[in-house]
């Protein structure tokens, strides 16, 4: 049996390890040095933004051993603020701090039809990809793989179920008609709830971890930023729940969010002294420092 | 030469993206749920346990207040009925009883009853009352049926000893119901006393039920009338509809007496939220605000507990007795509430009749109730206001008199 958190993690170093000796490096062209004895800001190697999208959900698990019982998906929102570090010019490391929803409903069918329960859930979500780029100048195309770490941060359930002890007055019924009830609401007065759901400690796993992949598309606007447009597919690899009993059936969330985001690229002051000797040289992060 | 290198290690991600995609379906826990309850097949002992422990898990309802472990239960009776399925035979089904009566023994839900094609029958609750030399049982070691001056067959041998005028007894010799209502002789203060809660059926179907019902009911409004004693001991329970029927003419606006919930999975703790559970007013209802006393006693269950904690929440209540015997969780048919009673260890359907066989079936609650003080008392009982334990020497005094001293406790406690 594969551990599954292991996976995700090793995947996680192996792609942070190979980016790290792809050498960081960064050529600075002749335009780029600026005259002697001034600082001038140059393109950092980190770029900063923001993306906002919508997603939909799925919760993954078995209600098979349940009358007339299915659970659908449901979509949600994100928002995240990507931090980009270009290792080279095809190879970046992006962590995106994202508020993410998972949501996903369960609903019964034929006589149980109107009972439901949707089910909204907030994560704060840390993805750590590496990005590998291709393409033109202004437009490029992007491969996103990695692996993230969720805090379930908050859920509201909101739904529909029968109210065994709210029974329709003395005299009245609900199903009037002499024939056998086609819904459970014709027998059952109905509880409706909308309400923040309450974390159980034996019950709820409330750290999620996964793994993700991704593509997109960006257009850079000019030397300083640029806008993209970002699919993901996140999927968990810890369970909802936490082991609290035998034979438990897990419950995991598998997510495709679609973004669109800008990222702005930040800048750094450069002694020009210093670029001027580095002229047709490489410029490290240790060189410039130093 | 660097395009190329870009392109060669675009190339080489995809595939890692591909292969890690084709990876994650190995990263998960299996995914497998067990039968719907009822539908799994049992061809030995080893089945029969499975079966039933995992039925368990699904439609108990009150895991989250039980402190039986269920996964210790699995590795302790897993072997041992594994080891029955050697030598089965005439003498495997006590021991298969045994095992099951120990199994279910610290079970909370006092609803709970386990029977078996064996025809043994397992209550864990009767079985705790029994060793409880307090309980009315022990106690009275008789016809519980006869011990109360409330019971139908006490009003057939000793009528002339009644505390009641104006008394109206209906009794209905299919059903064996029976409910008495009158005045406590030398008072305005009414009285009710019935055997089980069939009220609402008995009231449209038995003109005598509604004769004496009515006799209750029309004398509610009656501004002479001081006080109301409902007398709920040695009464089971029976219909959640005759909350509102009798509860009902006590109020004019709804009452919210606690709260309900069942399950919406197969975990242990995959519960729904808590419905407010409410009492609707009748038609009829009026705004009472004198007193009422209600009778419990050990015996009292089910709906004789919901009626006294309903009572209990209106501004002039005291209930007198003792404490109720603790099986409060309503129920009904499993699927409805994804909990409640089964049928496990499907042994086969009968080609002539279509009947299902079943190793075994048990009976209990759909939902879990939670009173509006938040406690549970699935499995304690509700506690009386005025403890007043009763035994033989209480009730049945020399020259064939017989005494009611909790009656004449509630009478005591409603102004003349």
């Amino acid at each position: 049996m594969i551990n599954k958190q292991k996976i995700g993690i090793y995947i996680v170093v192996l792609l942070l390890f190979t980016f790290y000796n792809t050498g960081m490096a960064q050529v600075v062209s002749d335009d780029e040095i600026a005259p002697l004895n001034k600082e001038e800001p140059i393109n950092s190697k980190f770029s900063i933004g923001f993306e906002i999208g919508a997603n939909i959900n799925y919760l993954i698990t078995n209600v098979s051993d349940l009358n007339a019982t299915k659970y659908t998906s449901m979509k949600g929102v994100n928002f995240g603020v990507p931090i980009l570090y270009k290792a080279n010019d095809w190879f970046d490391i992006k962590a995106t701090p994202s508020i993410l929803e998972k949501n996903y409903s369960m609903l019964r069918t034929g006589y149980y039809t109107g009972i439901y329960r949707d089910t909204k859930n907030t994560y704060l979500q840390l993805p750590v990809m590496g990005e590998c780029s291709f393409g033109g100048e202004k437009i490029k195309g992007y491969i996103d793989l990695g692996g993230y770490a969720a805090y379930w941060n908050s859920s509201q359930i909101k739904g529909a179920m029968p109210n065994i002890l709210n029974q329709p007055q003395y005299g009245t019924y609900i199903n009037n008609t002499n024939t056998y009830s086609s819904t459970i609401f014709q027998d059952y007065n109905a509880y409706n709830y909308d309400e923040k759901y309450q974390f159980n400690t034996i019950v709820d796993n409330r750290i999620e971890l996964g793994l993700i992949i991704g593509g997109g598309i960006s257009y850079e606007l000019n030397e300083n930023g640029k806008i993209y447009i970002d699919t993901k597919y996140y999927y968990a690899t810890t369970d909802q729940q936490k082991n609290y009993q035998q034979g438990l059936v897990p419950k995991y969330n598998e997510t495709y969010a679609f973004s669109v985001g800008y990222l702005y690229q930040l800048k750094k002051k450069v002694s020009t002294k210093k670029a001027k000797l580095t002229k047709k040289t490489t410029i490290t992060d240790d060189s410039i420092n130093n | 030469m660097k395009n190329k290198l870009k392109i060669y290690s675009s190339i080489v991600l995809l595939f890692i993206a591909i292969g890690c995609s084709l990876l994650l379906s190995s990263c998960h826990k299996e995914i497998s749920g067990s039968n719907q309850v009822g539908s799994s097949y049992a061809r030995n002992y080893s089945q029969v346990f499975e079966d039933f422990w995992n039925d368990m898990n699904k439609s108990y309802v009150f895991w989250s207040v039980d402190p039986t472990n269920w996964d210790a239960i699995h590795d302790k009776y897993a072997p041992i009925f594994d080891s029955l399925n050697v030598n089965p035979g005439k003498t495997t089904d006590s021991v298969v009883a045994h095992n099951f009566k120990e199994i279910v023994d610290g079970l909370v839900d006092s609803h709970y009853n386990l029977s078996l094609i064996t025809g043994y029958g397992i209550s864990p609750s009767l079985d705790r009352k029994w060793k409880n030399p307090q309980f009315i049982g022990n106690l009275f070691k008789t016809n519980l049926n006869a011990l109360y001056p409330d019971s139908i067959n006490y009003y057939n041998i000793k009528v002339d000893s009644s505390y009641l005028s104006n008394k109206f007894v209906a009794y209905d010799t299919l059903s064996g119901f029976y409910c008495i209502s009158g005045t406590v002789k030398g008072t305005n203060a009414l009285y009710l006393g019935f055997s089980t809660f069939s009220l609402t059926s008995e009231y449209s179907n038995n003109s005598q039920v509604k004769k004496s019902l009515d006799n209750f009911l029309v004398h509610l409004s009656n501004p002479a009338i001081t006080g109301v004693i409902i007398d709920v001991r040695g009464n089971g329970g029976g219909e959640v509809s005759d909350l509102n029927f009798l509860i009902g003419s006590f109020i004019t606006s709804p009452l919210k007496i606690g709260f309900t919930r069942s399950k919406n999975g197969s975990g242990r703790l995959d519960y729904t939220p808590w419905a407010d559970a409410i009492v609707t007013p009748d038609t009829w209802g009026i705004d009472f605000t004198k007193p009422i006393i209600v009778l419990t006693d050990g015996l009292s269950a089910s709906m004789s507990e919901l009626t006294a904690m309903a009572l209990k929440l209106l501004p002039n209540t005291k209930v007198v007795g003792d404490t109720t015997w603790g099986a409060n969780g309503p129920l009904t048919q499993n699927s409805d509430f994804n909990a409640g009673s089964f049928s496990f260890g499907n042994i086969g359907t009968s080609i002539g009749t279509g009947t299902t066989y079943y190793y075994g079936s048990v009976y209990t609650s759909s939902t879990m109730f939670k009173y509006i003080n938040g406690n549970v008392y699935e499995g304690k009982g509700f506690p009386p206001d005025y403890v007043l334990k009763v035994g033989p020497n209480d009730i049945n005094l020399p020259n064939k008199v017989m005494k009611d001293p909790q009656l004449e406790k509630a009478i005591s406690l409603i102004p003349q």
